[in-house]
């Protein structure tokens, strides 16, 4: 398959953001990422896969806290592990509950901005904290916050030192929808700045949200990255499931089978047939003319597994992904 | 105390934030080190600079400005020495576990364990006197003695006691088994959580 698109090995570079190549890393004999490639530039990525499927590890390598046995990791050509100093243009949001329960908010993000050497932290501190809607005065610890607080908190302190790299893991779990849609906005005007922001979630109309560029990642392993729409049209070797609406679905279904275009024709209602193509431009083609030919009217030609869970499904050999909502 | 500040960092995840800025493993740890042995010489190094200044405005102190500073120099070095001996140790264990309740509980046994265990050892199985040596309970009052150059009121085995290099040599042994010991955990130290 063609989808897994095959890695540019080229030099990482000052100008990229992230550079990940050949990484692998295992635990006690367990593979937990495996010969990964990958770069990452301005913009939302959303970094999909399953849970165990070695997300959080491949975040914590580019964020220098873990270090590969195998490969490189490089933040703007530089290693994390052994210049801590790129770390300054990163905000990281841990999926765990990191924060200091007893400490206040504002005193906590302080603390981020103090360790990331901000000028004013009091200044930048109110800043992160309003950015998501989170009140500098409140006199509440951390601990009574709900879910959700917690993690616009944890947000706050990866977004204090105003980061050219934003890696978030799991932002989104705990938060309510209302709180989710805000997130997603800010993420994404994050990445209309020109920052880079990684985020990975498992749960799949969550990474739609988040844009069309995607990593999905499997078993340790890059399955596919780039937009899953042009995933969907690299994987020439499965077949396109498409819908057809017309008003002769017997007829145009016998023209398909004896055009030899159609791999599977299906009649599956008064006005509708399903079919698998593997060459969707030939199919179009084919069909209208079909269509002409038989005097038949064409409602509707849409794509039936173009979404990104369709192409999720494909990628991991899943029938219902494992793990994944 | 360094337990409670290594092992919480990474039992909660704290560690990942910290290391995910800037600061090098080394900068946290040795901030970290810093404020527990702080809070140490408050008991190692605070009440004897008490003593000795308290002294010295009655009368009883050292004679002369040079007397004076020289006993200074000692209580600075026991004081520090020990609050530093017994940080490094503590740290050590800290660094092997994030437990925190496991790290305290196996330091307190390894210092009492020790003070009972040689004692035994020298005074009733008649082993030789240098297993003082590992003795974490006594041998850093051993140092303190030995830095003031006053005899020990430490015997074991009767009278015998160890030499000074070799309470000298033992004290900085301990020294730089834990910091080899936090220094390879720490140059490894991966955040997983």
């Amino acid at each position: 398959m063609s989808a897994a698109a095959e890695p540019i090995m080229t030099e990482p570079t000052e100008s990229m953001p992230v550079s990940v190549r050949g990484v692998s890393k295992w635990f006690k004999g367990v593979v937990a990422v495996s010969d990964v490639t990958f770069d990452i530039g301005p913009g939302v990525t959303a970094m999909l896969g399953p849970n165990g499927a070695g997300k959080s590890t491949l975040l914590r390598t580019i964020c220098g806290l873990t270090g590969p046995d195998l490969g490189t990791v490089r933040l703007f050509g530089r290693d994390p592990r052994k210049d801590p100093s790129v770390l300054r243009h990163v905000g990281l949001v841990p999926q765990q509950e990191g924060t200091f329960p007893h400490m206040r908010a504002f005193d906590f993000v302080r603390l981020a901005a103090v360790l990331h050497g901000v000028h004013d932290p009091d200044a930048a501190t109110r800043a992160a904290l309003a950015s998501v809607e989170m009140d500098p005065d409140d006199r509440r610890s951390v601990e009574r916050y709900s879910k959700g607080m917690r993690q616009r908190v944890k947000l706050a302190q990866a977004l204090v030192n105003g980061p050219s790299i934003i890696i978030a893991d799991e932002p989104l779990n705990g938060l309510d929808p209302r709180q989710r849609v805000r997130l997603i906005d800010l993420f994404h005007s994050l990445g209309d700045e020109g920052r880079t922001v990684i985020v990975s979630s498992h749960v799949l109309d969550e990474v739609e949200r988040f844009g069309s560029r995607v990593l999905v990642v499997a078993q340790g392993r890059l399955a596919a990255e780039g937009d899953f729409r042009a995933i969907r049209d690299l994987m020439d070797d499965r077949p396109h499931q498409i819908r057809v609406r017309t008003d002769r679905p017997a007829a145009l279904a016998a023209a398909l089978i004896g055009s030899e275009i159609a791999e599977g024709v299906r009649v599956t209602g008064p006005d509708s047939i399903e079919t698998e193509v593997i060459d969707v431009g030939r199919f179009r083609t084919t069909i209208a003319r079909a269509a002409a030919d038989l005097d038949a009217t064409l409602v509707e030609v849409a794509p039936l597994d173009d979404d990104l869970e369709s192409v999720f499904r494909y990628l991991v050999g899943a029938p219902g992904p494992g793990g994944v909502r | 105390m360094a337990p409670e500040v290594l092992c919480t960092d990474r039992r909660t995840g704290m560690l990942g934030l910290y290391l995910a800025s800037p600061l090098s493993r080394w900068s946290y740890l040795g901030a970290k080190l810093a404020a527990v042995s702080m809070i140490l010489l408050t008991v190692t190094l605070g009440p004897s600079l008490l003593l000795l200044i308290g002294y010295s405005t009655q009368g009883y102190g050292p004679v002369g400005f040079t007397d004076w500073m020289l006993t200074l120099g000692r209580v600075i070095l026991a004081g520090v020495g020990i609050g530093l001996f017994y940080t490094l140790i503590s740290a050590a264990l800290a660094s092997i576990t994030s437990r925190r309740a496991a790290a305290s509980a196996t330091f307190v046994i390894l210092v009492m364990g020790t003070g009972a265990l040689v004692q035994y050892l020298v005074d009733e199985a008649r082993a030789p006197v240098e297993w003082g040596m590992v003795n974490l309970l006594l041998l850093p009052i051993e140092f303190a003695y030995r830095v003031f150059g006053q005899p020990t009121q430490i015997y074991y085995g009767g009278f015998t006691t160890m030499s000074t290099p070799t309470v000298y040599a033992a004290f900085a042994g301990w020294i730089l088994v834990a910091l080899a010991v936090i220094g390879n955990r720490y140059s490894r130290v991966e955040v997983t959580k």
